[in-house]
C-alpha cells in the first residue's frame, strides 16, 4: 500500500510530537505552554511545507502531520477558552467571557503569524538553496 | 508524569494523529474541511472526557492531552488559513477561521456539558 510509509511516520512523528507537548505542558507554568506549542509547531510547520515541498512523501507527513500535527493542538484551546468562560460565569450562561475569547483570539493571531513567519522563512531558504 | 504514563500519552498521540493523517489523505483530499472536522471532534471528545469526573489523571492525560491533542491539530489549521489569504480567497479563509474557532468552542462546551451530566458529581 503506497500510504503505509507515510502511516508508520505520521505515527512515529505523532507519538514524538505529542511526548513533547506533554513535557512543556508539564515544565511550563499556566496556559503559556499552549500558547508556545502551537507558535512555534506553526512557524515550523511553515517552514517545513516550503522548505519539503520536494522531499519523499512519508517524510514531508512525518514531520508535517506527524511531529508537528501531534506537537501542537486545537481541543486543548478549545477546552481552555471554554473552561475559561465556565470559570467565569459558571455554566449557566453561553456569553463567552472575555478571558475566554481572550485565549482563542490570542492564538488564532499567534498562530497565523507564525505559520506566516515559517512560510517565509521557508521560501527564502529554498532560494538561499537553489542560488 | 511517570515514564510510563509519558509513554501512554506519547502512543494515543501518534494513534490520534494517523486518524488525522487518514481523514485528510483518503477521501478526495479535501484538507481544509478534513483539519476542520478532526478539530471539533477532538474538541467535542476533550470537553467530555475533561468533564467526566470519574477518569483518574492518568488516563485523562493519556486520552486528552494524547489522543485528543495528537487528533486536533493546530499548525496545520494556522497553515491552511494562511495559505488561503495567500491566494486571495479571504472569504473560504473567513470561513474557516470563523467556524474552527467558534465551532471549537461550541464543540468543546457541549463536550463539557455531556461529561458533567452523564456523571454527575458526587457532591449532588
Amino acid at each position: 500500500m503506497r500510504l503505509l510509509p507515510s502511516i508508520a511516520a505520521v505515527a512515529l512523528g505523532g507519538a514524538l510530537g505529542t511526548a513533547a507537548r506533554a513535557l512543556l505542558e508539564a515544565a511550563v507554568p499556566g496556559g503559556w505552554a499552549l500558547l508556545l506549542v502551537n507558535a512555534l509547531g506553526s512557524l515550523l510547520l511553515g517552514i517545513a511545507t516550503a522548505a519539503l515541498a520536494s522531499a519523499p512523501d512519508w517524510l514531508r507527513h512525518g514531520i508535517g502531520a506527524g511531529v508537528l500535527g501531534g506537537f501542537t493542538t486545537f481541543s486543548a484551546v478549545a477546552v481552555a477558552s471554554v473552561s475559561a468562560t465556565a470559570a467565569a460565569h459558571g455554566f449557566s450562561t453561553i456569553v463567552p467571557s472575555l478571558p475566554g475569547i481572550a485565549i482563542a483570539i490570542g492564538m488564532l493571531l499567534a498562530g497565523l503569524a507564525s505559520a506566516w513567519a515559517g512560510l517565509a522563512i521557508g521560501r527564502r531558504l529554498v532560494r538561499e538553496r537553489a542560488a | 508524569m511517570s515514564p510510563l504514563e509519558l509513554l501512554g500519552i506519547a502512543a494515543a498521540g501518534g494513534i490520534g494523529a494517523v486518524v488525522r493523517f487518514l481523514a485528510g489523505a483518503l477521501p478526495r483530499r479535501r484538507p481544509v474541511r478534513s483539519t476542520i472536522v478532526v478539530n471539533l471532534v477532538a474538541s467535542l471528545l476533550a470537553g467530555a472526557l475533561t468533564g467526566l469526573l470519574v477518569l483518574d489523571d492518568a488516563w485523562r492525560a493519556i486520552l486528552v492531552t494524547g489522543f485528543c491533542g495528537g487528533l486536533s491539530t493546530y499548525s496545520a489549521f494556522a497553515l491552511q488559513a494562511v495559505e488561503q489569504l495567500e491566494r486571495r480567497r479571504r472569504g473560504a479563509a473567513a470561513l474557516t477561521i470563523a467556524v474552527t474557532v467558534v465551532g471549537g468552542a461550541i464543540a468543546a462546551s457541549a463536550g463539557l456539558l455531556a461529561g458533567a451530566l452523564l456523571v454527575p458529581s458526587p457532591a449532588t
